[in-house]
């Protein structure tokens, strides 16, 4: 009984202690500099050195809401910096933490410069950027993974991220754009002492690095072509040494790597080095030799603890040259200097792609049609034996347009099961979907890409009496470029009315309301389902208004569970002159605006060979301006799939002006006229019919052209 | 004179032109064959030089839904023509109109015919327009919803006696200018060219021909007239359709009915046109 009791009991502590898990400090997207653990981001500066930081709309990662912009200024002092400072509350611990990550690029100035990153714990704990980036920062994002084990030994008392661009050896100014810091609990498995990429003498742990010799020999270093290049002259008897300290303070704490790793080889120009050793201290010297370097590079690697070294406490490795038998002169070079665990395996392959890609419960496919308000998910998992998955991210693309927009990121640890937060689609569009999977080091895996249609009425007809907003105009689900909107609380006297100018909107939400965002033609007041004391009032201007749909046919929705109910809603125009619909309500949750009825679209029964017939627009207008620059034809078919059904397009002279011929897919017949004819030129303004033709039917679509 | 101001005046405020060509219930049952054989005002619209055949006041209106049952729009079309016989010639006026949801079409033509004797000379001045109605709504980019053009149509006709055959030749759509939305493309040319001639006296035979960048077309006509002329048969063919109708005239009026089928789409399935005439 004992025994499984103890079983039980270690089984508990086991998997707590290996509980995986993400922290998103802040992706920004908010558009404010306070941190999603409600801190203050500041800048700070050092010596005649100048910082600021600010949100940024036009560098953001994925091109979606902010991100950090950093701007310094350095000038050739060399006690000159600049950083930032992101706060972070003490109140969690952070010590099952491994590694700290975010997106990273810089303008051209800054590409070149030392630009630091790390903690702060009591003592600054950093490491240099570019040495941890396969090519340094550059103007594009690429993820950096810093470890946390080794950086600090103490980071219960961590107390800030801290970013800094430091004039001591690369004085000059910059940009740097920051996205998506992120704690996670995964072991990256390496820590890099120096990769010389960033030709200083410092080494990737700010520690200083120093040389010396005796007996008559010489030694220098250079750092110069991404690697150290130490010209010698042993004398025999003598030696000289290399050494570098791990941090600004000593000692850090190895205890996690097992291994230290290099590659290093020798050009001699008289004689050959007969012994490298090489040193650790962790307050004694311990170490062992090498009896003779390679004339190309070759990998070293040497078992820590193998040598009794105390990896809890190392405060520096040297590397140290004897010539026993007779002087020698020569170079020699070293580079990639790293302690790595015992099982490191780093996951150099891409996530497996997502799959399983749904909406709602359905089955994600071509064409699919997407009605308001889902939420997509996919399954993915890594390759690696750690759940290396960071993050999960959700993407739409319109037709025929090179930029995808952000739906949502998932930073759950699941290794499996992914989803997006609640989706509107643009109106009446062909769109893409795609998922990507972004495991810690930011290999990126996307998924297939599904053309799906966004017909709102079309499909909730099928499930509710009142149709639900026709016209779900998107509005690039960003904080900026938002019409005016007005929310008032009645019970605290609380209104704000006015144009949204970038501002966090939690800032002005009651405390019981953790995040207001606006979505398609609603808002969002998250969490949902808060009762209020009394109700509030929910104002939202109203958009442009397809053809079809009058104000009148405007009313609100609240979405209640699955179900959408109607409230009762006014118009006026508010202070600014806008048309604004106004409803009362005790609950947080969606509101959106909607349709009384189907007034907006095109929503046919006929037999089973065209059923459901769908057809976007009547208007064509094809100037790549994302209005109504395709038709789309969609309808459901019981026709097989290898039976074709035959669409042209002709003029009222009776010319034909294009024909294509469709299979069903999966029950499902689109086609799509982009307004152009067989000799893919644009047609004249005029009115066309669309005849088409199925195995016994025959129905004409007319589509006007305006260019 | 002032009437002919006036009949200008009115006709520059209309708006107005089309591609569609079939205008008239009596040309279409003759494979839309107009430009020799049609003798009355609808005339205008395949040949203005015929107004100065015409030796008294004709009135016509056609209608039709040229495409039947469209699911998400409703098509027709109706036209209105006119002529006043003058000292030597004649004065014309037409009106089109095409009608869809939220769309429309106009066309208006005032049209002249000499007589020099056996040969005429006949010109339109035309002036059309599309319009898009509530469209801003849908593109709000584009704020222009109207194009507008002035044309002018050229044509004349040769009256043998014998045998009895007329030969006609017609250019649409000369010099025209063209604006609005953000297209500044010119219309098409037309050319027409027509003969007709009467095989016996009961059998009237006209054949057209038809080019337009780069699209010819023809149109056959033969109308039968029995019963004293009071009933017209009429068959015709071009290369789009195949039609046949019915004239019938009562006193002053004549009612037309033609019906045609779609050659090169099936789809399109049985049409008809309707027209009332009269002629005074």
């Amino acid at each position: 009984m004992k025994t499984k009791f103890f079983i039980i009991l270690f089984l508990i502590l086991y998997f707590n202690s290996t509980i995986k898990g993400l922290l998103l400090i802040d992706n920004f997207n908010d558009g404010d500099l306070t941190t999603f653990q409600n801190k203050g981001i500041s800048a700070y500066s050092g010596g005649s050195a100048n910082a600021s930081v600010s949100p940024d709309s036009q560098n953001s990662y994925g091109n979606y809401g902010f991100a950090l912009k950093f701007t310094y200024t350095n000038s050739s002092t060399p006690s000159d910096w600049a950083g930032i400072s992101i706060p972070l509350d003490n109140s969690i611990s952070y010590t099952n933490f491994h590694y700290l990550s975010f997106f990273i690029k810089g303008n051209l100035d800054a590409v070149g410069d030392s630009i630091y990153a790390g903690i702060y714990d009591g003592q600054n704990r950093f490491v240099n950027i570019s040495e941890y980036l396969p090519y340094g920062i550059t103007t594009n994002y690429q993820k950096v993974v810093i470890p946390l084990d080794g950086l600090s030994s103490n980071l219960k008392a961590i107390q800030s991220i801290n970013i800094v661009a430091e004039g001591k050896f690369h004085p000059g100014s910059g940009i740097i754009y920051i996205d998506n810091i992120t704690f996670g609990t995964n072991f990256p498995g390496k820590f890099i002492i120096d990769r010389f990429s960033d030709n200083i003498k410092d080494n990737t742990t700010y520690g200083d690095s120093s040389i010396g010799a005796w007996g008559g020999s010489w030694i220098t270093n250079y750092y110069e072509n991404q690697y150290l290049k130490l010209p010698f002259i042993i004398q025999s008897g003598g030696g000289a040494y290399y050494s570098t300290k791990f941090g600004p303070v000593q000692p850090l704490n190895f205890s996690k790597y097992h291994k230290l790793n290099f590659k290093a080889k020798e050009e001699s120009n008289q004689g050959d080095l007969n012994t490298i050793r090489i040193e650790i201290n962790d307050g004694s010297t311990k170490g062992t030799n090498i009896s003779s370097i390679d004339k190309n590079w070759q990998n070293y690697s040497f078992n820590l603890l193998g040598l009794g070294i105390n990896t809890a406490s190392l405060n520096s490795l040297q590397f140290v040259l004897y010539d026993w038998f007779g002087s020698t002169n020569g170079n020699l070079y070293i580079d990639e200097v790293y302690f790595v665990s015992s099982n490191y395996s780093p996951d150099t392959n891409s996530p497996i792609k997502p799959y399983n890609i749904k909406f709602g419960t359905n089955g994600l496919t071509n064409y699919s049609i997407i009605t308001n308000g889902v939420k997509f998910s996919a399954n993915c998992s890594s390759l690696s034996n750690d759940i290396s998955i960071e993050s999960v991210r959700f993407e739409y693309s319109l037709l025929n347009s090179d930029k995808w927009v952000f739906i949502s990121e998932d930073f759950s640890v699941s290794n499996s099961f992914y989803q997006s937060s609640l989706f509107f689609p643009p109106f009446n569009q062909i769109f893409l979907v795609r998922v990507s999977a972004i495991d810690i080091y930011g290999n990126i895996s996307y998924s297939d890409t599904y053309y799906c249609l966004s017909a709102s009425l079309f499909s909730l007809s099928k499930t509710i009496t009142n149709y639900l907003g026709g016209w779900l105009r998107n509005y690039d689900f960003s904080y900026i470029n938002i019409p005016a909107y007005s929310l008032y609380f009645n019970s605290f006297s609380f209104k704000i009315s006015q144009n949204y100018n970038g501002k966090s909107l939690k800032d002005f939400a009651l405390s019981t309301i953790s995040d207001i965002k606006f979505i398609g033609n609603g808002i969002f007041l998250e969490p949902e389902n808060i009762v209020f004391k009394n109700d509030i009032t929910i104002q939202l201007p109203i958009p442009n208004l397809p053809f079809g749909v009058k104000t009148n046919d405007l009313i609100i929705y609240f979405r209640d569970n699955s179900n959408w109910v109607s409230l009762p809603t006014e118009i006026f125009t508010d202070e600014f002159n806008n048309k604004v619909l106004k409803t009362y309500f005790s609950k947080s949750g969606i509101f959106i605006i909607g349709t009384k009825k189907n007034i907006a679209g095109e929503n046919i029964n006929y037999t089973d060979e065209i059923q459901q017939l769908y057809i976007s627009e009547k208007f064509l207008t094809p100037n790549n301006d994302g209005y109504n620059d395709n038709v789309i034809i969609a309808f459901d078919t019981k026709l097989k799939e290898n039976e074709k059904v035959y669409f042209k397009v002709i003029n009222l002279s009776g010319k034909l002006i294009k024909e294509e011929e469709k299979n069903p897919l999966n029950n499902r017949v689109i086609f799509i006229w982009d307004g152009k004819d067989k000799n893919n030129e644009l047609v004249e303004p005029d009115i066309y019919l669309i005849l088409i033709k199925t195995r016994n039917r025959i129905e004409k679509v007319a589509v006007k052209v305006i260019k | 004179m002032k009437f002919l101001i006036l009949i200008i005046i009115i006709v520059s405020r209309m708006n107005a032109f089309f591609e569609y060509s079939y205008y008239s219930a009596k040309a279409l049952s003759l494979g839309n064959s107009g430009v020799s054989s049609l003798l009355n005002s609808d005339a205008i619209f395949y040949n203005p030089a015929i107004l100065a055949n015409l030796s008294k006041i004709n009135f016509s209106f056609n209608y039709s839904k040229p495409f039947g049952e469209i699911i998400n729009d409703s098509i027709s079309i109706y036209n209105i023509s006119a002529n006043k016989p003058l000292k030597r010639g004649g004065l014309g006026l037409g009106f089109y109109n095409l009608i869809s949801d939220n769309y429309s079409e106009i066309l208006s033509l005032l049209g002249y015919g000499y007589d020099f004797r056996n040969f005429n000379f006949g010109i339109n001045l035309k002036y059309g327009a599309l319009f898009f109605s509530n469209f801003e709504r849908y593109e709000p980019i584009l704020n222009k919803k109207i194009l507008n053009f002035i044309s002018f149509d050229f044509g004349f006709l040769i009256n043998l006696e014998k045998p009895k055959r007329r030969i006609g030749f017609s250019i649409i759509n000369i010099i025209s200018t063209r604006n609005g939305l953000t297209d500044k493309k010119s219309l098409p040319l037309k050319f027409n060219l027509g003969i007709s001639q009467n095989i016996k006296e009961f059998c009237h035979l006209g054949v057209d021909l038809i080019y337009s960048e780069n699209y010819f077309n023809y149109g056959i006509g033969l109308e039968f007239l029995i019963l004293k002329n009071i009933i017209e048969f009429n068959f015709g063919i071009n290369r789009e359709k195949i039609s046949t109708g019915i004239s019938v005239n009562i006193k002053n009026f004549t009612i037309d009915w033609t019906s045609c089928y779609n050659i090169l789409f099936e789809e399109l399935n049985l049409s008809s046109i309707i027209g009332i005439r009269a002629k005074f």
